[in-house]
């Protein structure tokens, strides 16, 4: 059953900024309301969800609203995950994962972009399968990474 | 006409089209994965370009223009960078109270009455915000290069934040020997002057990544090392301002360029570093091991799977040892660290000495291309 999502005008005018559709969006809530792959944060009351769709891995935050949700913000990007190669246990996120309770830390994993591999700095915890990229270095770090790397590699 | 009334745009002939072409596909090499020509050279060249092309070390630091001028000249000069940089250590300090001395023969020094000069000072310390660095001179001077560079040598800018050493600059405050014994005394009030330091230095990055769309960031651990400090108190008065200051300026638009300049004698802490926060485009460069050059295969091992990692020179063989011992050190460096997993560079521990001669620097350039070719 689809969840009833509300997108705020505002929060609608950010994903047409970063050129995610509506429907994208509420499939990745479905999906992690379902499977239970996500970050939870009580003291925010607000969720976090991340999954590889496509060609690009998107990002949802959104928040309990009546007997459904509200959608915060989302942003996507190219770079892909492999493998996690780090947990650095004493750096605590406010985020725990929803199917194990387990405290999110940092972790620094590789990400492949155009037959490229380096490190990125992102959140996780040992039961789970995705590395999470906080918001900043998503649609800062690596959105202006993702384009020098094409520019180097073409150069 | 003297050399120094003459305008940097007009005193060094149009830069080689084809070589700074050639150069800019080969300093890509290490972070694309996709390694071309020959190991790259850097030798961290500030004043000692200016001293190469008939200035002084004072008009490096006092004319920005005619130092990133100086830089890449010397570049084409040398075969090394297709960018320029221009900094100095004790940035951000004036914007928080501290005096400038311009010196003959050293870089720009805090000089006079410190910031803190009692711990009840510590306490009407706070940081300058993006506007207030905005306003001040360290700002300007650094946006008059860059401005130069956008309108001249737009294809040699690339916008650096120079953070240096937090913890150096937090000594710099209250006086260098005050604030070690502080670190153990007074460990509270050195936390308290780290926060003013490192929030001022993440907004100095902001502003430069506001102005120019991206800010490099330069990170040192200079004062946080194992001569001073033991590994436990380097992670608390050291790297743990890094991460603070990185995660908080690429919040504000900064990087996603992150080199970590460890200098000074790492021996006993070289690990902890690993936990800096990571982008894309990470460097590591270790200076030393002991009073010997940090080994690139120590650094290969630990970081060439995170990192482009750079070796490290060491900048007394720079200035005072022959062509054929910075050669032969360079050939073993280069041999070493060639096939790192995430790129080499082949650079100095710290800053090319500003009266090296010339012939070390191309000593090394020679080995990168009898050696390190690709």
């Amino acid at each position: 059953m689809a969840t009833t999502l509300i997108i705020k005008p505002e929060v609608a005018n950010v994903l047409k900024e970063r050129g995610i559709k509506e429907d994208e969006v509420r499939s990745l809530i479905d999906w992690a309301e379902t499977s239970k792959e996500k970050f939870v944060n009580s003291a925010e009351n607000l969720y976090w969800t991340t999954k590889p769709m496509g060609n690009a891995t998107f990002s949802a935050l959104y928040k309990p609203s009546g007997a459904g949700f509200e959608l915060v913000s989302a942003f996507s990007y190219k770079v892909k995950q492999k493998a996690i190669t780090d947990y650095i246990l004493e750096e605590v996120s406010p985020w725990v994962y929803a199917k194990t309770n387990e405290k999110v830390t940092r972790i620094d994993a590789d990400y492949e972009y155009i037959g490229v591999t380096r490190m990125v700095s992102a959140l996780g915890c040992k039961s789970c399968p995705t590395a999470y990229i906080e918001e900043y270095m998503a649609t800062k770090t690596i959105a202006i990474a993702q384009m020098l790397l094409e520019k180097k590699k073409g150069s | 006409m003297t050399m120094s009334a003459v305008p940097p745009e007009l005193f060094f002939p149009e830069i080689n089209k084809d070589w700074h072409a050639h150069c800019t596909k080969r300093f890509a090499g290490p972070f694309v994965g996709v390694n071309f020509d020959r190991v790259n050279v850097d030798p961290i060249l500030l004043a000692h370009a200016a001293v190469a092309n008939g200035y002084t070390l004072k008009d490096f630091y006092m004319k920005p223009k005619l130092g990133l001028a100086s830089v890449i000249f010397a570049n084409e000069m040398y075969d090394l960078l297709p960018v320029a940089h221009w900094f100095y250590s004790n940035v951000w300090m004036r914007e928080l109270g501290c005096k400038l001395e311009y010196k003959d023969t050293l870089p720009p020094v805090v000089t006079g009455e410190r910031p803190v000069k009692a711990p009840e000072d510590v306490d009407k310390l706070a940081p300058v915000d993006v506007s207030g660095i905005e306003k001040g001179p360290t700002y300007t001077e650094f946006i008059e290069g860059y401005d130069f560079l956008a309108k001249y040598l737009g294809n040699w800018l690339v916008p650096i934040h120079f953070g240096f050493c937090p913890t150096a600059m937090s000594a710099e405050m209250v006086g260098v020997d005050k604030f070690m014994l502080w670190t153990i005394k007074q460990p509270k009030l050195c936390h308290k002057i780290m926060e003013t330091i490192t929030d001022t230095s993440a907004n100095a990055a902001i502003a430069i990544a506001k102005k120019y769309g991206f800010a490099m960031m330069v990170i040192g651990g200079v004062l946080a090392n194992s001569d001073l400090l033991p590994p436990a108190k380097v992670k608390e008065f050291g790297l743990d301002y890094h991460i603070k200051l990185v995660k908080k300026a690429f919040k504000g638009g900064a990087g996603p360029q992150l080199w970590y300049h460890m200098c000074g004698n790492h021996a006993k802490d070289y690990t902890i570093w690993k936990d800096e926060i990571m982008s894309p485009f990470t460097v590591m460069h270790f200076g030393y091991m002991g009073k010997e050059s940090f080994p690139v295969k120590t650094a290969k091992e630990l970081y060439g799977n995170r990192a482009t990692i750079m070796s490290s020179v060491d900048t007394k063989l720079m200035y005072r040892g022959t062509p054929k011992e910075v050669y032969e050190v360079s050939k073993q460096m280069i041999l070493d660290g060639k096939d790192s997993p995430r790129g080499f560079i082949h650079g100095t521990a710290c800053e090319a000495p500003v009266y090296t001669p010339p012939a070390n620097i191309y000593a090394m350039v020679k080995a990168a291309r009898d050696w390190g070719k690709y």
